[in-house]
């Protein structure tokens, strides 16, 4: 479980989150939405434990967050950030072993090398180990990445839980694997973490997600459940007039937007 | 044959046997040279305590032997450093040449061989022998900790930023190394060609066991670091995301980098672009990794310093030109390549670079 409370984020003199409380509970897959400038990746920096809130707190399974729990912290929560460029020549190998430095000491085992390489077959970039990461594409590059959260919280923990935090992980991947991503992300969840993704897709969030946590202007405007969304709410959130409509596919509604006349 | 499937120890091996052969080749040239057996008798004289008056074997001795060891502790130490400054500014152009460290501790060791007399007589006195790497350490602490501040440490190194500090910070070095060269009264007081252009030519056992101290300590606690540097790759964020406590790695590795420069700097001045030749070829040979750059530096580094200086002392012989003209030469083109293809990338990279 993963609980924030009263959490309020100043930088200089703009208040970026005001008073925001949830709690997320392990097995589900929690999707973060809400238009641009929101405060959605500053949410979740704070409760990644990157950034130290103005006030409030951050508890993971009840213990609060402390600066020196980084260490500890690493080996039971995983961040995939915004995709992070990388100035020297590494093989996508050795960039997913990165996944397992908080594991071992020196030396990866046996273990880390196959937690390593299944990670790697989840994402289908098995093929890639040896390249270097530099000349990869975008959408190869977040792969990559996420293999290497996806290794860092592979083997479940001693005690307590998991976490695997996403910040806009399919921004640059096609359709095709937007969709293997985020079914990978929900099994995840299905296998007892705590799963919380930032997203922009509405769509797809909708089709995915086990609960909904809206955000505008720095505050929590809404944390349901996927299927209790509805038009006005959505609306209310975009500024844009949204409509849900039923697709032969699936339970998931399909949004869809009338623009406003400018 | 694929080399890159070789693993580390082999890289380790084999840069020890040609820094072994590269000090066997060193203690033999220069302006007089000398034999293996000369050299053997030589060596065994001096561990059983016995002199003789020979003066080959007093040039070996006082001379060459410590100028040798000296060169392949400046070496490992500046590589060291190079490959240290480089994983912390997350960019391969960087050395502690180009980013003040070393001419602010030209700057700190000048101060003391000038106002060395003046100072006997105070309380900064008290530090004898040691005051001169401690000023060194000083100046080359400051001038680094100016130009990582100004360069831009949050998310990405500001690599136009961080070149124009870097002068700027060398400019203001260099100007007072020069003001305390210009006005020094001791008659054998360390030109500015020295303090440009390092030159090893000034070795002896003091100097070998001060450096050899410094850069075998900076070494081995570097090692510790391999992984947190290569986690830094990722950027600060992403680092700490993996456990890494970036704001502790941050200071140890100025610490170190200011330890293992400013100590080597103060004996044998301002010898450039070794720092940044050297970890680039580890990485084209074999690996980026710094858990495999730092303790390759070393070698190399030492390696390619010891070639330089023979360099330096043959070209010319009986006479010998100053060892940083052999480095900047071999140095500059490297760091041309790396600028260019570092705008390139810049460029190709558009929107997300």
């Amino acid at each position: 479980m993963l609980e924030v409370a009263d959490i309020h984020c100043r930088l200089g003199h703009r208040t970026i989150l005001h008073d925001i409380s949830a709690r997320f509970a392990p097995g589900l897959f929690h999707v973060i939405l809400g238009p641009n400038g929101s405060g959605k990746s500053t949410f979740l920096k704070i409760f990644s434990g990157d950034l130290r809130p103005t006030q409030g707190v951050v508890r993971y399974d009840g213990r609060p967050l402390e600066p020196g729990h980084v260490p500890a912290l690493a080996r039971v929560r995983a961040v995939m950030s915004q995709s992070p460029d990388i100035q020297f020549p590494l093989p996508v190998a050795d960039i997913v072993m990165m996944g397992r430095y908080p594991h071992f000491n020196l030396t990866p085992t046996a273990r880390d090398r196959a937690i390593c390489a299944e990670a790697m077959e989840a994402v289908s970039i098995a093929g890639l180990a040896a390249r270097d990461y530099q000349t990869l594409s975008g959408g190869e590059k977040q792969r990559v990445q996420f293999a290497r959260a996806l290794s860092q919280v592979w083997e479940p923990a001693p005690t307590g839980n998991r976490f695997l935090f996403l910040d806009e992980p399919i921004s640059s991947l096609d359709i095709r694997y937007q969709h293997q991503f985020l079914h990978l992300a929900r099994e995840q969840a299905s296998q007892g973490l705590v799963v919380i993704a930032v997203l922009h897709e509405l769509n797809i969030a909708l089709q995915y997600a086990d609960t909904l946590l809206f955000m505008k202007a720095g505050r929590l405007v809404a944390h349901i459940p996927t299927i209790d969304v509805n038009a006005a709410l959505l609306t209310a959130i975009y500024d844009i007039p949204v409509h849900l409509i039923p697709t032969p596919f699936g339970p998931s509604p399909l949004a869809v937007y009338h623009p406003p006349v400018i | 044959m694929n080399t890159n499937r070789w693993p580390f120890g082999v890289y380790y091996a084999l840069l020890s046997g040609l820094l072994l052969g590269a000090l066997l080749l060193s203690v033999r040239v220069g302006a007089v040279s000398l034999d293996f057996s000369d050299i053997g008798r030589y060596l065994a004289h001096a561990f059983r305590h016995e002199t003789s008056g020979n003066i080959r074997e007093q040039l070996f001795l006082q001379i060459r032997l410590p100028r040798v060891i000296l060169c392949t502790l400046v070496g490992a130490a500046l590589s060291v450093s190079g490959a240290l400054m480089q994983a912390l500014f997350r960019n391969p152009i960087v050395e502690p040449g180009l980013v003040g460290t070393s001419s602010g501790a030209a700057l700190g060791a000048a101060f003391v061989f000038v106002m060395g007399q003046t100072l006997q007589h105070t309380w900064i006195g008290l530090a004898g022998p040691l005051l001169l790497p401690l000023f060194a350490f000083a100046g080359g602490l400051t001038a680094t900790l100016i130009v990582y501040r100004l360069s831009g440490v949050f998310g990405k190194t500001n690599v136009n930023t961080l070149l124009l500090s870097g002068i700027a910070v060398n400019a203001l070095g260099a100007s007072g190394t020069g003001f305390f060269s210009y006005v020094a009264r001791d008659p054998q007081a360390r030109s500015i060609v020295f303090w440009n252009l390092g030159t090893v030519s000034g070795a002896d056992w003091n100097s070998v066991a001060v450096v050899g101290v410094s850069t075998l300590g900076g070494l081995l606690l570097s090692l510790r670091l391999g992984k947190a540097l290569n986690a830094l790759m990722l950027g600060e964020t992403d680092a700490g995301y993996l456990g890494v406590r970036t704001a502790r790695l941050k200071r140890q590795v100025i610490l170190l980098n200011t330890l293992l420069v400013a100590v080597a700097t103060a004996f044998v001045g301002v010898i450039g672009f070794v720092g940044l030749i050297v970890p680039h070829i580890l990485r084209l040979l074999k690996s980026a990794d710094n858990r495999f750059l730092l303790p390759a530096s070393a070698l190399l580094g030492g390696l390619l310093l010891n070639m330089a200086d023979v360099l330096a002392r043959t070209i010319v012989a009986p006479s010998e030109f100053p060892i940083g003209i052999v480095t900047a030469l071999a140095g500059a083109p490297v760091f041309l390549f790396l600028l260019v293809r570092n705008n390139r990338k810049l460029q190709k990279g558009g929107f997300y670079a």
